[in-house]
């Protein structure tokens, strides 16, 4: 068949694991230490940039794609799925030909147009309108392209008023919605979209879906990586999904998406280290460890209905400015659908942390009132109110039937939720 | 849109030994834009906006007339020093404002690598570009000085084109050979300063170029910048310390630095976003 628009021949990219040189302990070997870190951190660049030379087999490597062949007709809304980590932005980046390949070739026909970030390139001193031509330009389109294209741009953003006003006057909203309706009315033959695109607002999430609902609509063919599996659902019609750089699956959206809850529900260890994860962050902060207990004080990562759940999570900062600041914790947890049934914030609920060097920060949810099934943890640090760890699906626990009035009688209904209740008669 | 003249490309891990100049003509108003924001964005909430273009010569000038001029009286063949420095500080001014902000362009940039793609060399070229535009106006101001001091090129003057063009590349190659180690190497960001500082005096601009034992002028135009400046000051100034000899050599030196870095930058753009 010769109608593919993508083509991919044993994409593989490699990268370095940058190892955390071992602290030396004593005076001498600090001063050692010292003269040495030059060759050091040569060697350890240079190594980076032999990264892609793929005539050394190392240890310190890690494949983050492995032998990916893949075939994407005209028209295909494909939606690639995966754990963090598993390789799937690593994929679209390629494809987006903003990184290259360790091996493999890929053979792409047509315009492509990567959102991986809203308003790429955008500039605070700039007017609205030189921000549209220039972030217009970035994504690929002419000048004359984004002229016939300017009234659209400007009405579907609706900060007509203030076009000529340099946006670092704009709200984070007004910004975001100029963005987006620049990236909207681009009119590419392939469109691949990052999840990146879903972190704004429920609005505004949803304008980007419908928005995208209509590309693919349009006869284009998208490539959309999520999280959200009900959205990936409902646009895509293939789905692909992706886990420790190689393809899991690909076919049916339902199918495929069935499959890996399948294996993201397992339940999981009862104490999990958290500090080998791959973070997009600049690890400033990060969260080590977590671990559960119920009310008897024993690790578990099976609770019944009405149990206390404790999570403890480790910490530590690796940047002393961090100190004393402000440390807001959100917990949030899904179901087995990825859809969020509690959102636990320290603030909201009235707790505030002050940043040591490293510790422990607690949260127990007593008489846990979910109901039956596997859930599943994302967690969220929020420092000094800027995010400074996100790790999302942490781990899975399972909750069993229980008693969760206290009555002796476990309830055994499939009810996603429990509550107190009083009764009476007359 | 365009599906007859669908675009085929072909991704793999061979790292390509020049830019796709095709590619870079499909942007070429992305170029233009980023000019702008260039431009823009350098004297947005400034006073004197665009006017700081030709404060920095005109401060040097000064402080270099009060020094070099009547402090340690350097010859400046007849000429009066200030008109004789301020030749010299409009083209400098330009190569090392453009070279320090082609350099550091790429890292500042970062977004605009990780994140999506464009022919990436277009940033430090529209980082040169920019600054050009700030040369076009300080060549002005040094016009209107000459004319107020009486000095009238000949027909001489064609020639100034070819000194600009040295110029520009020369800035443009160094900036590009920099800009592709500042992305690996932190260290060039930190060096960059004082590499100017040095630089600058081992070019003409406080002095003239006949304080150099005249065989080693051959050697000395190996810095492109030597021939730049005597060049402008041939054109202007009537004062003959150029040869063709140097401004082959000099040409021969920014062209080779020009290949270099473009190689270079190809060759190392593959890994841009993956060591950042």
């Amino acid at each position: 068949m010769k109608n593919y628009l993508i083509k991919t021949d044993g994409i593989s990219k490699r990268y370095p694991i940058r190892k955390q040189h071992d602290r030396p302990d004593t005076l001498v070997g600090i001063f050692i230490d010292f003269l040495y870190k030059p060759i050091r951190n040569l060697k350890e660049l240079k190594r980076l940039s032999d990264a892609q030379d793929s005539s050394t087999e190392l240890d310190n490597y890690i494949w983050a794609l492995n032998d990916i062949n893949l075939e994407i007709n005209n028209n295909e809304k494909v939606g690639i799925i995966g754990k963090n980590g598993s390789g799937k932005s690593t994929l679209l980046k390629i494809l987006s030909r903003i990184t290259k390949p360790t091996k493999g070739t890929a053979i792409i026909k047509g315009r492509v147009a990567s959102l991986i970030e809203v308003g790429t390139g955008f500039h605070n001193e700039l007017s609205g309108r030189e921000n549209i031509y220039l972030n217009g330009s970035i994504l690929g389109m002419t000048k004359s392209e984004i002229d016939n294209k300017y009234e659209e741009i400007v009405t579907f953003s609706g900060v007509a008023k203030f076009i000529d006003t340099p946006i670092k006057r704009y709200s984070s909203g007004m910004r975001v919605r100029l963005a987006f309706s620049v990236a909207a009315h681009l009119e590419p033959e392939i469109l691949i979209v990052d999840e990146v695109l879903a972190v704004g607002d429920a609005n505004f999430q949803k304008k980007c879906l419908g928005k995208m609902d209509d590309v693919a609509k349009s006869g284009r063919t998208v490539l959309f990586v999520s999280h959200n599996l009900e959205s990936v659902i409902s646009l895509c019609n293939r789905v692909i999904w992706i886990d420790d750089g190689e393809i899991k699956g690909d076919g049916n959206p339902v199918e495929i998406v069935n499959k890996y809850l399948e294996t993201i529900n397992k339940v999981s260890e009862s104490k999990i280290d958290l500090s080998l994860i791959e973070r997009e962050s600049d690890l400033s902060f990060v969260f080590t460890e977590l671990e559960m207990k119920n009310q008897q004080n024993v690790q578990t990562s099976s609770f019944n209905v009405g149990d206390d759940l404790q999570m403890k999570l480790k910490y530590l900062v690796n940047n002393k400015s961090l100190l004393d600041s402000n440390l807001q914790v959100r917990i949030s947890i899904n179901n087995s659908k990825q859809v969020e049934v509690l959102n636990l914030n320290s603030e909201i609920a009235g707790y505030t942390f002050e940043l040591n060097r490293e510790g422990y920060i607690f949260c127990k949810i007593p008489h846990i009132p979910l109901g039956e099934g596997t859930y599943s943890i994302n967690l969220q640090a929020i420092v000094n109110s800027g995010m400074a760890d996100i790790i999302n699906e942490v781990c899975t626990f399972e909750i069993l039937p229980g008693d969760y009035y206290g009555t002796g009688v476990a309830d055994i209904t499939k009810a996603s939720f429990y509550c107190v209740s009083e009764w009476g008669n007359y | 849109m365009n599906n007859n003249k669908q675009s085929i490309k072909i991704i793999n891990s061979k790292s390509e030994y020049f830019p796709n100049f095709k590619e870079i003509f499909e942007y070429k108003d992305l170029l233009y834009f980023l000019i702008l924001k260039d431009i823009k964005a350098r004297y947005a909430q400034s006073v004197i906006g665009i006017g700081w273009a030709i404060i920095q010569p005109l401060f040097f000038m000064l402080v270099f007339t009060v020094i070099f001029g009547k402090l340690a009286k350097i010859d400046s063949e007849g000429v009066p020093y200030q008109i004789f420095s301020f030749t010299a500080l409009v083209p400098w001014t330009f190569f090392s404002n453009a070279m320090a902000d082609s350099a550091n362009s790429l890292s500042a940039n970062l977004n605009l690598i990780t994140n999506i793609y464009i022919p990436r060399i277009l940033i430090p070229l529209s980082a040169t570009i920019g600054k050009f535009i700030d040369f076009i106006i300080s060549f002005l101001i040094l016009i209107v000085l000459l004319l107020f001091y009486s000095y009238f090129p000949d027909q001489k003057i064609i020639l100034i084109f070819m000194y600009i063009f040295l110029m520009f590349i020369s800035a443009f190659a160094f900036g590009l050979i920099l800009g592709t180690m500042a992305i690996q190497y932190r260290d060039i960001r930190y060096a960059l300063p004082f590499g100017i500082q040095l630089f600058m005096y081992a070019s003409p601009v406080a002095y003239s170029t006949n304080m150099i034992p005249e065989k080693y002028h051959i050697i000395y135009a190996l810095n492109p910048m030597v021939t730049v400046v005597e060049g402008f000051r041939n054109i202007f100034l009537n004062i003959e310390n150029i040869t063709v000899e140097m401004i082959l050599v000099s040409f021969s030196i920014s062209f080779l630095c020009l290949m270099i870095g473009i190689i270079y930058f190809s060759k190392t753009e593959r890994i841009f976003a993956d060591v950042v």
